[in-house]
């Protein structure tokens, strides 16, 4: 179900976490977006978001690989007005392509000028997140193909890309999670099954419930411990000492 | 016909989102007797400002003949801030790969009382088909949905399966339950061959807006 990019990305996210536990130093979340952005052979990554108290002043937090300059272009531009493309991004439920946007909200202009402006890439594609207590966050990719590989790349990916957003606005905005993450019993169970090497099939036959209950369960897990596949689940709570090894 | 209105986009819609708090309030306030916020003509909740997404089932007149509204379990929605009872045990119902309808209303006939009846109106099981087309598009595993145990017959009655999320708890004069729907390809695509309903519900202008993704 999750691919093996996936995967690299988180591995790399950890790898960059122990090297910078040595020095001393915070781990820096764009690192995590810039080799999501090297694996999926992407051009940038942006994360935008906005609690439910600034939603009305629209006074959002950034996290973007795109380059300083047009970090301080867009400040300038936005300083005093409202961006029209992130308010409406923040409206939307289901992702979109940025190529609707200008449909859509007629203002767009000036902001996607800003990006031709600066190369951010041909083409983008952002993720809205609905968050605890309202928060409101958008995970936006960009890329330089052309339409059809594009659009070979967001079929292929999506899944990924939704997970991998969810993933990374609980980390930036401290939801409750990995920690102590309170599994249920049957969780546990599932997760123990999964330790042993059994399929999502072989587990349901064993709690004789569907293989899609199965896949809630997961689902439910994954998201919990705030990780992104099975693998990584089954190593936290092992390491949690919540499941045991066999 | 299903029809969807993005929540943020309601004022494009005035006459279906008018028809669809009017039948809400008909069906959840007038008939079923929920204890649900009233505002003149109209059923109106804080959710409803959550920029949901809405799915109407629309006949050839256009007025609103069902209706159901979805919102990611991750943000805002009834089962964890309202009826978190219901899951106080098993755990919250929460990621990204599950979503929350409520609401889900049908319009009765004016004649005779449905609580009676076994008959399953042809906007029902559009809806139910709707909700899993959407699923479908909207790459979900799963929707939660609450309901009482009027619902939950009518539902059941199509030949829909659910499974019990949580434990039934009253509110009020209502026993709620929450329902957990598989979204499925092969199982929608029975479902429909029962039901003797098109290969897509949804109008091509709804369609294009979800596909704006692919």
């Amino acid at each position: 179900m999750s691919s093996i990019s996936m995967e690299r990305v988180i591995d790399a996210l950890f790898a960059r976490e122990k090297a910078v536990k040595i020095d001393g130093q915070t781990a820096d979340n764009t690192e995590f977006m810039k080799s999501l952005c090297e694996i999926y052979g992407l051009k940038h990554s942006a994360y935008i978001t906005v609690d439910k108290r600034s939603f009305a002043s629209r006074k959002p937090k950034f996290l973007v690989t795109y380059p300083v300059e047009w970090q301080a272009e867009y400040r300038k531009t936005f300083a005093e007005q409202k961006d029209p493309v992130m308010q409406a991004g923040m409206s939307e439920i289901l992702p979109f392509d940025w190529r609707q946007v200008r449909d859509r909200v007629p203002e767009a202009d000036q902001v996607l000028g800003l990006a031709r402006e600066y190369s951010l890439g041909k083409q983008g594609l952002s993720i809205p997140i609905r968050g605890h207590g309202g928060a409101r966050a958008l995970f936006s990719v960009t890329g330089d193909y052309n339409e059809k590989d594009w659009r070979d790349v967001k079929r292929e990916f999506m899944r990924d890309f939704v997970t991998l957003a969810h993933f990374f606005h609980k980390r930036v905005s401290g939801e409750p999670d990995e920690k102590a993450p309170l599994l249920s019993e049957r969780e546990r169970a599932i997760l123990q099954y999964c330790a042993m090497g059994l399929t999502a099939f072989e587990i349901s036959d064993r709690l004789e419930v569907t293989v899609s209950t199965i896949k809630y369960h997961l689902n439910q897990l994954r998201y919990k411990m705030n990780v992104v596949n099975t693998t990584h689940a089954v190593a936290m709570a092992m390491n949690l000492g919540i499941i045991t090894m066999v | 016909m299903i029809k969807l209105i993005y929540g943020h986009e309601r004022a494009q819609f005035p006459q279906l989102i008018d028809s669809m708090h009017r039948l809400r309030k008909s069906v959840f306030h007038e008939r079923l007797k929920w204890d649900v916020p009233v505002s003149g003509d109209w059923e109106i909740d804080d959710f409803d400002r959550e920029d949901p997404l809405y799915v109407l089932v629309v006949d050839a007149q256009g007025a609103v003949q069902g209706s159901l509204r979805l919102l990611p379990t991750t943000g805002p929605n009834m089962l964890r801030d309202v009826f978190s009872a219901i899951t106080q045990v098993s755990g919250q119902v929460e990621n990204p790969f599950v979503w929350e309808s409520s609401r889900f209303c049908i319009r009765f006939s004016d004649n005779k009382d449905q609580r009676e009846s076994t008959t399953i109106s042809k906007a029902t099981v559009e809806l139910i088909a709707g909700m899993g087309e959407v699923g479908l598009l909207a790459g979900l595993d799963h929707v939660v949905t609450v309901y009482d145990a009027f619902l939950r017959r009518i539902i059941r009655q199509t030949g829909c399966n659910e499974t019990l999320v949580g434990r039934p708890v009253r509110f009020g004069r209502v026993q709620t339950y929450a329902g957990l729907f598989d979204i499925d390809a092969i199982q929608l695509a029975a479902f429909k061959k029962v039901w003797n309903l098109p290969e897509t519900l949804i109008d091509e202008d709804s369609r294009l807006r979800l596909f704006a993704a692919a």
